[in-house]
């Protein structure tokens, strides 16, 4: 399609450990639209954080990246040399990650830390930077912007502090924003509030988001499309409103099912087995073991992710 | 039906000190005034956000942490003052499951000896086959395999640790299990085994549960009655779907607006609270809400609500006071 | 804050007590005192004039005696060992610290004289160790498990397990003595015609003579510090916030140098003010290889000759030293880290 802004192409990245390889990342295939949410779902260990920072090239340290291809602005971003990825990294694709405390720089005032931004991708006077850090977190709804400039990380609430790595995220308008389980640290009143925040700023910006959660709730209020995915792989993508009310996926289908709602009480849905073992994952759909219509075919071979209708990809035998 | 816990007026105040000599400034009351009670065999839900004091509750309860003021009656007798001796009995009917599996479980010992060990203690089993076969049963109900017996903690995934943690606690045939956040870091697939697990254990051995949450969705489903907290305080107490259909404090409404909906045809009416949770230091006069209460009066600020019931269902705000508060 | 620091500065006093006092007993109720010393020179002096007659003999123990009394009372040993604490202490809180039995001179000067030596080599030793050690630690963070990381491990491990005055005692005998290659003096500070030596010359004769003793002090202390200084940014470097530094666009040479380098120093600040001790140190053993007449030598003498007053003074600078120290390390800590807040 010619109209995504990002295309990974059967991306793998692997961590080697000291009782075999972990497949981190097993071939994955994903674009991103202008101005959309793209939710990425799974529960922990599925891979949805290393896809997302493969994209940047920040993978943590034994894991690399073995094959695959990143189209950013019609180049391949794993080909780029690292003083060009550095130039598009908080400029061109900014990242807001999981816990605002542990995120900044405990030492330094956290003014100087988003300066530290605009200094180094534009030209900018220590006044106009300033001013610029100042007018950034009046956007995120920092009370006082002007004395928060000098204030360090510690001193501000944990939303105060996810406000702050927002503003941060964003003070280049990058076209991008990686938001890495960004509420996951917080209480649910504040979750509210960020997600908001994050709606607003994707409207005034006109950038797109992909949005890294286990939470199937903040991806049904918050993103436009979503993508599911399992033990490294994706097995669905589809439309929010598509994938909630039709997945076709037996995964994305028992996930739906299992999560607490408010409109219902008493036993829950519960997917059979546990996550296999990412050293020893089993052959086929990776799926097939917990899958209640596995067939013969699912154990063998590794179904593609096909389109069912133009918006609905699906990764399953049943659907062929 | 008598209570089988009763919680009267419960206080835990936590002195901050300052000064040359460490003299007592204030105090931060992480638990003030909480008053409820558990029938034998009934989930209470006690739910709010972090810092609200839900932990020490629990904790309190159990008298990990001694109270500053206020009673627990276990079965209608005291806890507070009990002998030790007294006590150590009293503790195999109440147990507590930990949030985190990964720390709860002793690292260097093996499944017999961490799910067997209560069973040692008081003496419960005789010798190591009688030990094997009540521990191997156990493990059963959690829905372990018997192979595991001498396996360390590290080899489990999440889930299961979460489950030999509920094998250990009800090892003694307890009447209350304390929940503290015991979910809470599990996966969605992982926490609906686990939620389930509860519930049918509750079914099979008459136990009650102190289920305690941040998750209102997840206490929804296990919970008969919820009780909501805020800086120390229960604000609203209710059966479960009473306080889902007719949410009477503004703190609930709030807390049950900002879950996310999984569902995203129904759009949900958001009450975006603002501000964040007080200080610590509590403020000294007035209900403890009225800083963030998107409806707060000018009574609120001068003079504490008291709590108020209707049908079983307490509520602590001047606005359900006089007229209705659904406007 | 400033009640935790005045708190912490008032509880000096009864701490200095607590050692005083306690040292003071140990030290005083040990035998070999100075009256002993005394009787033992006289039963000595005795056995040498046996030759002599029975009468002056009489004559003699009884001079003994007498002067024995008058010893005592000289080092008021006829009081009671809590009366001679009390009035050594009285002494104390009027900044006297009494005179030297050994020295006969008061004990402030004979222990200010020896200190500019210390402050030397103290200051000299330290200064070099900071200035290896914290480049040695962070080249090997960046660079752990590579071949420069653990060779230089394994030198500063070698160097971490010879004593510093075995080294020097090897040092002589290949640099110093001129068996091997006589380059360096064999001990003092400077060399006898120091005086009439040129300015230039005059620098480099203390160098020369400064050069082995200071290598034997420093060959010790590179281990603790590089190692904490590696160990220390390799803990930072695993942070979330340096990931985040990455994500801001900065390269890896400079997320670690603006971020992770100043969060690495801290554990490190927090021993800074513990180099006031420098005005007292000085190894015994070294001072003694290189001849050197320091205050571990005088420490040393002092307690072997049992010159009480020096011992015990030595030993309340030292203490003063140490406590006001770990106040200074507070401090620096609260400089460096803005999240520590003592209450």
């Amino acid at each position: 399609m010619g109209n995504s802004i990002l295309t990974i192409k059967d991306l793998r990245v692997e961590f080697p450990v000291e009782t075999g390889t972990v497949k981190a990342v097993d071939g994955v295939s994903l674009e991103l639209r202008p101005e959309e949410i793209l939710g990425l779902v799974g529960e922990s260990g599925c891979g949805k954080s290393v896809t997302a920072l493969s994209i940047l090239r920040l993978i943590p340290a034994p894991g690399r990246i073995v094959s695959g291809e990143i189209r950013w602005q019609g180049q391949n971003l794993l080909d780029l040399p690292i003083s060009d990825m550095t130039k598009l990294r908080g400029k061109d694709i900014g990242v807001v990650f999981q816990d605002p405390l542990t995120s900044f720089n405990p030492v330094q005032k956290i003014g100087h830390q988003i300066a530290e931004v605009l200094r180094l991708h534009t030209g900018c006077k220590t006044q106009e930077t300033r001013d610029a850090v100042i007018n950034a977190l009046s956007q995120v709804g920092l009370p006082d912007p002007e004395r928060q400039y000098d204030v360090y990380p510690h001193e501000l609430s944990g939303g105060m502090r996810q406000r702050t790595m927002i503003a941060m995220a964003l003070i280049c308008h990058p076209q991008l924003l990686i938001a890495d389980e960004p509420t996951t640290a917080l209480d649910v009143t504040i979750q509210a509030q960020i997600l908001e925040l994050l709606r607003i700023m994707q409207a005034q910006n006109r950038m797109s988001i992909i949005l890294i959660t286990h939470n199937l709730g903040i991806v049904a209020e918050t993103a436009t499309r979503v993508a599911v995915m399992y033990a490294g792989k994706i097995v669905e993508t589809a439309k929010v409103r598509e994938l909630f009310r039709k997945p076709l996926h037996p995964y994305t289908h028992g996930l739906l099912e299992s999560i607490p709602r408010l409109n219902r009480s008493g036993s829950l849905y519960a997917i059979p087995g546990t996550l296999p073992d990412p050293l020893n994952l089993p052959n086929g759909c990776h799926f097939a073991p917990r899958c209640l219509e596995a067939m013969d075919v699912c154990r063998k071979l590794v179904p593609d992710l096909l389109p069912q209708s133009p918006e609905h990809n699906v990764a399953c035998w049943l659907y062929k | 039906m008598a209570n089988l816990l009763e919680v009267t007026e419960l206080k835990k105040y936590f002195p901050v000190r300052s000064g040359i000599f460490g003299r007592v400034a204030k105090y931060v009351r992480a638990v003030d005034r909480i008053s409820f009670a558990i029938q034998p065999g009934e989930t209470l839900g006690l739910v709010g956000e972090s810092g609200c004091g839900k932990t020490t509750v629990g904790r309190t309860i159990l008298r990990l942490i001694e109270p500053t003021g206020g009673q627990v009656y276990f079965r209608g007798e005291a806890v507070a003052g009990l002998s030790k001796r007294r006590m150590r009995e009293l503790r195999t009917k109440m147990q507590i499951i930990f949030q985190d599996p990964f720390s709860s479980l002793n690292p260097r010992r093996v499944v017999l000896d961490i799910v067997g060990e209560g069973l040692v203690e008081h003496h419960r089993v005789g010798n190591l086959r009688q030990k094997k076969e009540r521990v191997v049963s156990l493990l059963e109900k959690v829905g372990l395999a018997s192979q595991i017996l001498y396996r360390y903690p590290h080899e489990f995934s999440g889930g299961q640790r979460q489950r030999l943690a509920i094998a250990r606690a009800i090892s003694l045939d307890p009447e209350l299990v304390v929940c503290d956040e015991a979910v809470s870091a599990l996966d969605v697939s992982v926490q609906a085994q686990i939620i389930n697990l509860l519930i049918e254990l509750q079914s099979q051995l008459k136990i009650a549960y102190l289920f305690i949450a941040h998750d209102l969705a997840v206490v929804k489903h296990i919970s008969q009655r919820i009780a909501v907290m805020y800086l120390g305080q229960i604000v609203e107490l209710a059966p479960t779907d009473d306080l889902f259909n007719n949410p009477l404090h503004p703190y609930t409404r709030a807390l049950l607006s900002a879950i996310p909906n999984p569902d995203p045809e129904q759009k949900s009416q958001r009450i975006i609270l603002y501000g964040e949770i007080d200080n610590i230091l509590n403020l000294d006069t007035g209900c403890c809400f009225q800083s963030r209460c998107p409806v707060t009066m000018e009574i609120c600020k001068r003079q504490e609500p008291v709590i108020q019931e209707v049908n079983g269902h307490y509520v602590k705000c001047f606005r359900t006071s006089g007229d209705s508060c659904k406007e | 804050m400033r009640a935790y620091f005045i708190k912490r500065f008032l509880l000096i006093f009864p701490t200095l007590f607590g050692i005083t006092i306690a040292c003071f007993m140990i030290m005083q109720t040990v035998p070999g005192g100075p009256v002993e010393q005394f009787v033992q020179k006289m039963k000595y002096n005795a056995q040498m004039g046996e030759g002599g007659s029975g009468g002056s003999n009489q004559f003699q123990s009884e001079l003994t005696r007498r002067e024995l009394e008058n010893i005592k009372k000289y080092y008021d040993f006829d009081k009671p060992i809590l009366t001679r604490y009390f009035i050594w202490l009285g002494k104390l809180v009027r900044f006297d610290l009494g005179e030297s039995y050994t020295y006969g001179k008061p004990v402030i000067d004979v222990i200010s004289s020896r200190i500019p030596i210390s402050l030397t080599f103290g200051l000299i030793s330290l200064f070099l160790t900071y200035l290896v050690c914290i480049p040695l630690g962070v080249k090997k963070a960046l660079n752990h498990g590579g071949t420069f990381d653990n060779w230089s491990s394994i030198l500063i491990f070698f160097g971490y397990s010879i004593p510093g005055f075995a080294l020097g005692v090897l040092l002589i005998v290949l640099f110093g003595g001129g068996s091997f290659w006589s380059v360096f003096p064999i001990g003092g500070l400077v060399s006898d015609n120091f005086e009439q030596l040129s300015w230039f010359a005059k620098i480099h004769d203390y160098a020369a003579h400064l050069f082995l003793p200071v290598l034997c002090y420093m060959i010790g202390g590179f281990a603790t510090l590089t190692l904490l200084m590696k160990n220390s940014l390799m803990e930072q470097l695993n942070q979330d916030y340096i990931r985040t530094a990455l994500a801001k666009g900065l390269s890896y040479h400079q997320a670690v140098f603006r971020h992770g380098l100043r969060n690495a120093l801290i554990p490190i600040a927090t021993n800074l003010g513990m180099i006031i001790t420098v005005f007292l140190s000085g190894s015994f053993l070294i001072e003694k290889v290189f001849t050197i007449d320091g205050i571990g030598l005088l420490g040393y003498q002092s307690i072997i000759n049992r010159d009480y007053p020096v011992a015990l003074g030595l030993i309340v600078i030292s203490s003063l030293l140490a406590l006001i120290g770990r106040i200074l390390s507070d401090l620096c800590l609260v400089l460096v880290d803005p999240r520590i807040r003592f209450q």
